[in-house]
């Protein structure tokens, strides 16, 4: 084997070592935490962690509840009151939405189904 | 030896870009009455704002032509072919395609599913939101003036033969769009993308980490199962999505069209079918039928299918397991 053969070779494995690391160091550090996300009309408004207990008025339309490990909403303007008699949600993907306010409230967790039905 | 690092290079940076593209992900909630979920993975954020602003546009044109409580200028949409019922009306093309296709599926599920029910189906929604039961009596006279065979289309024409006549296009209408649009995300070059219209969700293509997973509600809470799925449509029907209670009896929305009163015989039904229109339109035909006749339509279509009964219990199509 030529000695410049193995200088590549090197590089070559350097480099998909340092590939590598970067790519699990990025897994590592991105790994989210169980949340939850509400947006309004679409964009996000905010992001609640879920092991945390809080309200959130959401510009005096609805307010969303998290409490122990579980999220709902607690009051909303709207006239039909669909989301407050929703269940309170705690699974990844759920979605509880206020649509006549557009409101969603979305569980945000690794691991879950990407949609569910 | 100066080529073959070249090579290296290049084809560590190909497959970087390949096969970890980002996710993405976009919620509109003015479309269908209902939360669409966008999510796809694409190289680059404008990618992503491109497709999903075109899934976007493409689902609101598709609102505004099946919409029957609003109107909108210039368009000659469903609403407006209801207001006309008696005339002869020129609608969008998209008006007229899923109009004949209702007149198929009315067919296809002997009757139970029935876009030309909307006398029925507008007194029912209203009662909903006032939280009260419709009149039984009110509801006979109505169903009256359901007869799918005066819809007449006649090229690009669309009259309802029947004055009191309206339709009602909430049984297809979104699976229709979802497919629609998901066709228009394919042709602009999205390969790996989810599209939920309310619970009809179009898939293309796979993450990077496989199979698009669907979890499959239990009606009384939880989740029954989860789905696997790479270029099919999911549809879920069930009594628990939208409904509301009269003196602790919960109403839901999908009503017999024998009994003018919410369907009975199953709490929820799930198809995977190719085809999302059909996968929407089998979903809500086989909540209405009973099960040897559903499955016979599912085989059909090539689709597989999930219901869950009133006492709790599974059935599944033969091929359904092999998604889970």
């Amino acid at each position: 084997m030529s000695k410049l053969f193995k200088r590549d070779l090197a590089l070559i494995v350097a480099i998909i070592l340092a590939a590598l690391a970067l790519w699990g160091a990025s897994a590592l550090f991105k790994k989210e935490g169980e949340s939850v996300e509400v947006r309004l009309r679409g964009e996000l408004y905010a992001v609640l962690p879920l092991n945390k207990n809080a309200e959130l008025d959401v510009e005096g339309l609805c307010t969303v509840v998290v409490e122990d490990g579980e999220t709902y909403v607690k009051s909303s303007t709207c006239r039909n009151k669909l989301c407050e008699n929703h269940r309170p949600i705690s699974r990844a993907g759920e979605t509880v939405a206020c649509l006549p306010n557009g409101v969603t409230v979305t569980v945000k967790k690794e691991g879950g189904a990407d949609f569910y039905v | 030896m100066k080529k073959l690092l070249c090579v290296a290079f290049a084809l560590l940076l190909l497959t970087g870009c390949e096969a970890y593209p980002k996710r993405f992900s976009a919620t509109y909630t003015d479309v269908f009455d209902t939360v669409t979920e966008f999510t796809a993975y694409c190289g680059t954020e404008e990618e992503f704002e491109a497709l999903s602003e075109a899934v976007h546009g493409e689902l609101k044109r598709l609102h505004e032509i099946f919409d029957i409580y609003n109107s909108y200028e210039g368009l000659d949409n469903a609403k407006a072919l209801n207001d006309a019922a008696g005339k002869s009306v020129e609608p969008p093309a998209e008006l007229i395609e899923l109009i004949n296709s209702g007149k198929e599926w009315y067919t296809l599920s002997g009757g139970k599913l029935n876009i030309a029910f909307g006398s029925v189906l507008s007194e029912w929604h209203h009662c909903r939101e006032e939280g009260v039961l419709p009149d039984p009596v009110l509801l006979k006279e109505l169903a009256e003036h359901c007869d799918i065979s005066l819809v007449k289309a006649d090229g690009g024409n669309i009259a309802l033969g029947d004055p009191n006549m309206s339709l009602d296009l909430g049984a297809m209408a979104k699976g229709y769009a979802a497919q629609k649009a998901a066709e228009l995300a394919e042709s602009l070059g999205g390969k790996r993308f989810a599209l939920s219209v309310g619970g009809n969700i179009v898939t293309r293509g796979e993450k990077p980490s496989g199979k698009w997973e669907i979890g499959i509600q239990d009606p009384d809470g939880g989740i029954l199962t989860t789905v696997k799925v790479a270029g099919e449509a999911v549809v879920t029907s069930g009594d628990y999505q939208r409904y509301y209670e009269v003196g602790g009896v919960r109403y839901h929305h999908i009503i017999d069209p024998d009994t003018l009163y919410p369907a009975a015989l199953w709490r929820s039904v799930t198809v995977i079918a190719e085809n999302s229109a059909d996968a929407d339109a089998l979903s809500t035909s086989l909540f209405l039928l009973p099960l040897e006749e559903g499955k016979a339509l599912a085989e059909k279509f090539g689709a597989e299918a999930l219901w869950v009964s009133p006492d709790g219990s599974v059935i599944r199509t033969e091929g359904f397991s092999d998604y889970e």
